[in-house]
């Protein structure tokens, strides 16, 4: 017999893809449950991964064995600090944005198809979970099937030619790194045997001096497969379309969430599973790094040029990506903490920024930001919160983005690369340049009304999401000591392999 | 413009140069170790492990079965995917379907397509087939029946709803017998382990939870597929 609680990757899972299956038909009669349900199945799950991290914390992590059957016959869920923090990170931000999807939809998409919107949320939801924990190569390579699919669809769900026109183009491109990964896959089994990614990396040492060749190709169709997905610079062409044409809650998931997991799973590949030998045989880290820091810069610059509220946030995705791989493939401790704690960090920040930005278009419908003059007279709690973002962006001490900002300083100080301290602090200009303006024009701005702060119309499903939001970005740049722990130990099970 | 398909040309030679010395250096069947224990387990001990005749089943649905399920959606997400995307467009109304001639041959072939389609269901864990293939076999009866006697005919016999429902209820069922597993204090998707009957092998009802996680499969595939063709088809023609 095993203790329940071993089961709660398993559940996790499967109570969001049964959300999913339900959704349709339950949405047919009584519409207004399918929306409760998703909204009631985020936090629970959230507070079931809050239960094995204790369960965790009191013993150690394990490995779950599908249907029983040991690797190499079976499919593993490897529950590890990394899995269960990156989970818990998809259940607490996709709980808040289902809230505040609950009056944003019926802006922005048919009532009737509300139960298909849902349907795909969450079969979002469990196949970034199941890419959390999976420990399996191909396992991995049908949950990010899952996932392609139904980003792609929650974009094309409003019905405008630019939306589908940006879902088609990622899904194209999309595809066309589910090739590249599939292809490494297959070479791989051929080369190693297996599937399983702690017996791959047990047999890389081997594999590599026997075909060399084949590890190369691999591990660069990986890069290319999975850059492609997490928009990683110069693959990251299909994103600003993508993410700006969506629906605001869409927008959030897909930039605050999605491509970081397609991160999460390559950064895990590389390190776990290729390891030292071959990182140090060819110079893989140092060539993301670079990558990386013209990421940042590059999507800053392009981010500064927009003059669409939610084209700037895309483009400033870009750039945040790029400080997750820099500060992973910095390979230092405080770098690795650096790059994972941005993953919470910004999927915070850009989520709040979406939905401010989706709020504002709520309300007035405007989206270009020499609009948003004086805005914050009409919505001053909006705005509020949305100069929380932007300054956490910017990384001014006290805000949650000055954490991510300083561990990755410190984890380049510490990799001996202090060039990379300059990366960040160029960004950090280029950040301010960006977003202040639009804090500074939307409360001082010419053409404010005339008359006094006028309160937000908007109701309280999404005022509330965006508060929560604005407050947990100051509580974590003020107290991340709770959250830098558990960072710390996910950094140890990448760095220790 | 030019210059630019000559870059992607490059580019495109470049990938097949070495992907084509990466195969070049791949080990011959003989030579993998690896891969040909793991193959000789399966062939060795899966009917021991399993209960079930055809290994290939064997593999998809008790060994590696979290990947079918993870399979499965994938088409459940495209269903809702196509689904969504023509939902506004209305159904054709006018049409009418082929000749008699059409139609009779149909009545007579139909129920034998339905046979062949829940055989290679039901009959999964014994002989080649299996729920994949079994309900693309029932999906394209439901296209037989809206080329042969128009959408609005199909339409009537197996409403989108009904599909919807049926398609859901499959995947459900599917959950139901996986969560059976840890019901019993095994693990989510244990078979035999979990008490799932083996049965005598070769018999249509044995191999434990194969042969009912295939049905789910079957059903879920078929009315999938046959939601996307219904979706698709029924835009009004320009």
């Amino acid at each position: 017999m095993n203790d329940p609680t071993v089961h709660i990757p398993v559940i996790v899972i499967c109570t969001s893809l049964i959300g999913a299956f339900l959704a349709p038909v339950l949405g047919k009669y009584r519409p207004a449950l399918v929306g409760l349900m998703a909204r009631l199945i985020a936090p629970v799950n959230a507070l079931l991964l809050v239960i094995l991290l204790r369960y965790v914390d009191a013993g150690e992590t394990f490995h779950y064995y599908m249907g029983g059957w040991a690797p190499p016959w079976g499919i593993a869920l490897s529950v590890d600090y990394l899995a269960i923090y990156v989970a818990l990170i998809i259940h607490l931000v996709s709980a808040v944005i289902l809230l505040y999807a609950k009056d944003d939809l019926f802006g922005e998409v048919r009532g009737d198809l509300h139960r298909w919107y849902y349907t795909l949320f969450l079969l979002l939801v469990a196949a970034m979970t199941a890419l959390a924990f999976s420990h399996d190569f191909f396992n991995i390579f049908v949950f990010t099937e899952i996932a392609t699919i139904a980003a792609c669809a929650l974009i094309a769900i409003k019905p405008k030619k630019e939306c589908i026109e940006a879902s088609f183009k990622y899904l194209i491109l999309s595809t066309v790194g589910s090739g590249f990964i599939l292809l490494a896959l297959a070479l791989i089994y051929m080369v190693t045997g297996h599937f399983n990614l702690t017996l791959v990396a047990q047999n890389m040492g081997a594999a590599a001096e026997a075909y060399p060749l084949n590890i190369m190709v691999s591990l660069a169709l990986l890069i290319v497969g999975f850059g492609v997905k997490s928009a990683l610079f110069p693959l990251h062409v299909w994103l600003p379309d993508a993410h700006s044409s969506a629906p605001s809650p869409s927008s959030a998931v897909l930039s605050g969430l999605v491509v970081k997991i397609y991160a999460v799973v390559l950064i895990r590949i590389i390190l776990t599973v290729f390891g030292g030998e071959v990182l140090a045989a060819a110079p893989i880290a140092d060539m993301i790094l670079i990558i990386a820091s013209v990421a940042i810069i590059a999507g800053s610059l392009f981010a500064l040029a927009q003059t669409d509220i939610k084209l700037l946030l895309a483009f400033s995705t870009v750039a945040q990506v790029g400080y997750i791989y820099m500060g992973i493939s910095l390979l230092s401790e405080t770098g690795t903490m650096g790059g994972l704690v941005h993953i919470f960090n910004h999927a915070l920040m850009k989520t709040l920024l979406f939905l401010a930005a989706g709020a504002i278009i709520h309300q007035t419908g405007l989206r270009k930001i020499s609009d948003l003059d004086g805005i914050a007279k009409r919505m001053p709690i909006t705005m509020a919160v949305f100069s929380v973002g932007a300054l956490s962006m910017v990384g001014i001490p006290g805000f949650n983005g000055f954490i991510s900002k300083m561990y990755l300083a410190t984890g380049a100080f510490d990799a001996g690369k202090p060039v990379f301290i300059l990366v960040i602090l160029m960004s950090s200009l280029l950040n301010g340049l960006y977003y202040l303006p639009i804090v500074v024009r939307a409360f001082l701005g010419t053409n404010a009304e005339e008359g006094k702060f006028a309160k937000d119309e908007l109701p309280l499903s999404m005022t509330f999401p965006l508060v929560i939001l604005g407050l947990a970005c100051i509580y974590f740049g003020l107290l991340p000591g709770s959250l830098l722990e558990l960072v710390r130990k996910a950094a140890h099970y990448l760095i220790a392999v | 413009m030019k210059l630019h398909r000559i870059g992607v040309a490059i580019l495109i030679v470049i990938l097949s140069v070495t992907l084509a010395g990466a195969l070049a250096e791949l080990p011959s069947v003989e030579q993998r170790t690896s891969t040909s224990q793991l193959t000789r387990r399966v062939i060795d001990g899966g009917l021991q492990d399993t209960g079930a005749l055809n290994l290939v089943s064997a593999v998809l649905f008790d060994y590696r079965a979290f990947d079918t399920l993870g399979e499965a959606t994938v088409i459940f997400a495209a269903v809702a995917g196509v689904v969504m995307l023509f939902y506004q467009a209305p159904l054709h109304p006018s049409s009418i379907g082929l000749s008699m001639l059409a139609k009779r041959s149909l009545d007579s072939i139909g129920p034998f397509v339905f046979l062949a389609g829940m055989y290679v269901v039901l009959y999964g864990h014994i002989s080649p087939g299996g729920g994949f293939q079994g309900g693309v076999i029932l999906a394209t009866l439901t296209i037989l029946i809206s080329i042969v006697y128009g959408l609005e005919t199909e339409r009537r016999l197996l409403d989108p709803t009904f599909k919807t429902t049926l398609e859901s209820s499959a995947a459900l069922l599917f959950m139901v017998i996986a969560f059976g597993g840890i019901l019993t204090g095994e693990y989510f998707l244990s078979n035999l382990s979990a008490g799932f009957p083996r049965g005598e092998a070769g018999s249509l009802l044995s191999a434990g939870s194969l042969a009912p996680l295939n049905a789910a499969i079957g059903l879920k595939v078929g009315a999938g597929l046959a939601l996307i063709f219904y979706s698709m088809v029924k835009r009004e023609p320009e």
